[in-house]
């Protein structure tokens, strides 16, 4: 029985050579989906081969077509794309997605992946609506499951992941993937074949007028890149208790943050909140002083390595996620904590 | 003369801090500096605002949330056929319901919403609409006739003129929302919500919810790493010492 061979799309990101990257992390991917799925990856790169880019800042990052075609296939894609046109030069969401909807009703490929980039996403949730195609977003894993792709995804509870799968009556379906774990190098890609697609007769969306691009300063992120990090909660009742979330931060080397009501009540800037409307931080070690442990809070914490939960309420949820935990009082508690640390360190210094 | 402005709202499901049986559904913390762009528009171009929501009857109470903070109309679009609808299916509701609020001249939606990450409903909405979008804006002036906007698209920072009708997702660090305080609950009953179905947005069963939707969810599972909490027993200084012991021997300090 001849098993139809499976056409599985990955969006080629030209940008910049970080953005490529990503990129050729999710090419991998589905390379490895496409080997047990009965499989073959075509890359798929848009732009334009002979206009001049106009932001100084695009030209000198941006991706050659051709040379990027050769790449994707020397890390695995089996086939390229190019859809290559003068209205292309510049990437947009708006411009990109009607070439490549028109592209995917005629090809009817089975999947049609992206990177999950700022444009990524824009680019499949245009292309999916314009394809009147289902969508699954943050994708972590794909699998073929009795004839079906299955992709697991984050769902919005913590600590649960949910599969996902398109309707029966799907031609194509749009998937974005996390991007940023990287595959062990793919062999090349076979027979790779390289095709430029023409889009003049296209009707290409203009869209608003693009004014200026400038590629941002790589900006600090104190918090998203500490090792350690001790959170403050409500618990601390004041500014004063607050102040050894400080003591602490600063005897382990590590970092501050707090939950909505110290921010709220002006103990600690906006800028430390963690949680569903701050950041998301993954540190080796994190103290979590005084929190209720509500899933607002957690869900921006809960990949930290180790979680040290503080709490007098020993029936606190925020001990569910927590690896050591101690019930008590933060506010006579921490300063015991802070001198047997500062004991400890003081001790170690002296062995050496 | 003045502006148009509909946004389009979530509710999430909220947990009592207390304990995690009881849920009631809140307004989407990023929808507040969503409708802060909204109200600080009206303020300078004079106009209306249209709050529209998808969903269960529950999603009431954000709206009448969103109606004391000082929106003008305040539409709940809800009936049993939309259930389990996924962003396909949503933006196609959506649509439907603003073409019917037109003439508008600004639809806004959040980036993200705190309970899902996928950013898909604004753009979907705006091209069934045939509307001009921006996604991710974090800064908005006012130019002669058009709106200029600035977003961080990848770590490029992208400037762009936008003209009416247009639609933006705005992202969360764009504005401060006010301290809402003492909400005026005595205007919400004088203005009252309006209660759409499918049928009212002139749509088939098919189109809409679970049917009309193009992605199902397949299974749900626990992630295989459940933290179990070893809790230092004794008080104060033993705990302490504990703690510290633990962490030593975890190479964490």
């Amino acid at each position: 029985m001849e098993k139809k061979i499976k056409d599985i799309w990955v969006f080629g990101d030209l940008r910049n050579r970080k953005l490529f990257e990503l990129y050729i992390n999710v090419l991998g991917r589905a390379k490895k989906f496409a080997g047990s799925a009965c499989g073959r990856v075509t890359a798929v790169l848009i732009g334009s081969s002979n206009t001049r880019l106009k932001f100084d800042s695009h030209r000198e990052t941006h991706l050659q077509l051709e040379a990027a075609a050769d790449e994707s296939i020397s890390r695995g894609a089996d086939y390229v794309h190019i859809i290559d046109d003068s209205r292309l030069a510049l990437p947009r969401a708006d411009s990109f997605a009607s070439v490549l909807a028109d592209a995917v009703i005629r090809q009817g490929p089975m999947l049609v992946i992206f990177a999950l980039t700022d444009f990524g996403r824009e680019l499949a949730a245009r292309t999916a609506k314009m394809t009147n195609s289902g969508l699954i977003a943050q994708c972590m894993d794909l699998k073929m499951e009795k004839g079906r792709v299955v992709a697991k995804c984050p769902s919005s509870s913590s600590g649960v992941m949910a599969e996902i799968i398109f309707s029966e009556e799907s031609r194509t379906g749009f998937v974005t993937m996390q991007p940023a774990v990287s595959q062990t190098p793919e062999a090349q890609g076979s027979p790779g074949h390289i095709d430029w697609i023409k889009a003049d007769h296209l009707d290409i969306l203009e869209g608003p007028k693009l004014l200026s691009s400038s590629p941002l300063r790589e900006t600090k992120r104190p918090l998203e890149e500490a090792d350690t990090v001790v959170v403050g909660g409500g618990g601390l009742h004041n500014a004063e208790n607050f102040y050894m979330i400080r003591e602490l931060a600063e005897t382990l080397g590590g970092e501050i943050g707090a939950t909505r009501p110290p921010v709220l009540q002006r103990w600690v800037e906006e800028e430390r909140l963690v949680g569903q409307t701050g950041k998301t931080i993954r540190p080796n070690l994190l103290f979590s002083v005084g929190t209720s442990g509500a899933i607002q809070y957690t869900s921006g914490i809960k990949d930290s390595k180790v979680i040290v939960a503080i709490n007098r309420d020993k029936d606190s949820p925020v001990f569910n996620i927590a690896d050591l935990g101690i019930v008590a009082d933060a506010k006579t508690f921490l300063p015991l904590l802070i001198n047997r640390v500062k004991q400890t360190m003081t001790y170690r210094k002296g062995e050496h | 003369m003045g502006v148009n402005i509909i946004v389009c709202i979530k509710s999430i499901k909220s947990t009592a801090s207390q304990g995690q049986r009881s849920f009631s559904d809140e307004l989407n913390p990023h929808d507040r500096a969503t409708l802060e762009v909204a109200l600080r528009i009206r303020e300078d171009l004079g106009g209306t605002i249209t709050a529209l929501s998808m969903g269960p009857e529950t999603f009431a109470t954000s709206l009448h949330e969103t109606m004391a903070i000082g929106v003008d109309r305040g539409i709940l679009i809800s009936d049993r056929a939309l259930a389990g609808s996924d962003t396909l299916a949503t933006s196609h509701v959506l649509a439907a319901a603003i073409r019917r609020l037109a003439p508008y001249d600004l639809v806004l939606f959040s980036a993200r919403t705190a309970d899902s990450d996928t950013g898909q409903v604004g753009p979907q909405t705006a091209v069934a609409l045939e509307l001009t979008i921006i996604t991710g804006v974090c800064s908005i002036e006012q130019g002669k006739n058009s709106l200029l906007v600035e977003r961080n698209y990848d770590g490029f920072l992208e400037r762009y003129e936008v003209y009416f009708p247009a639609a933006l997702t705005i992202h969360q660090s764009a504005i401060r929302p006010r301290d809402t305080g003492f909400l005026r609950i005595q205007s919400v009953f004088e203005k009252g919500l309006e209660c759409w179905n499918h049928t009212d947005l002139g749509l088939n069963r098919e189109e809409v919810g679970e049917i009309g939707s193009s992605t199902r969810l397949f299974s749900l599972s626990q992630t295989k790493k459940m933290r179990g909490c070893t809790f230092m027993s004794g008080s104060g200084p033993g705990q302490a010492d504990q703690l510290v012991k633990a962490l030593l021997q975890l190479d964490m300090i």
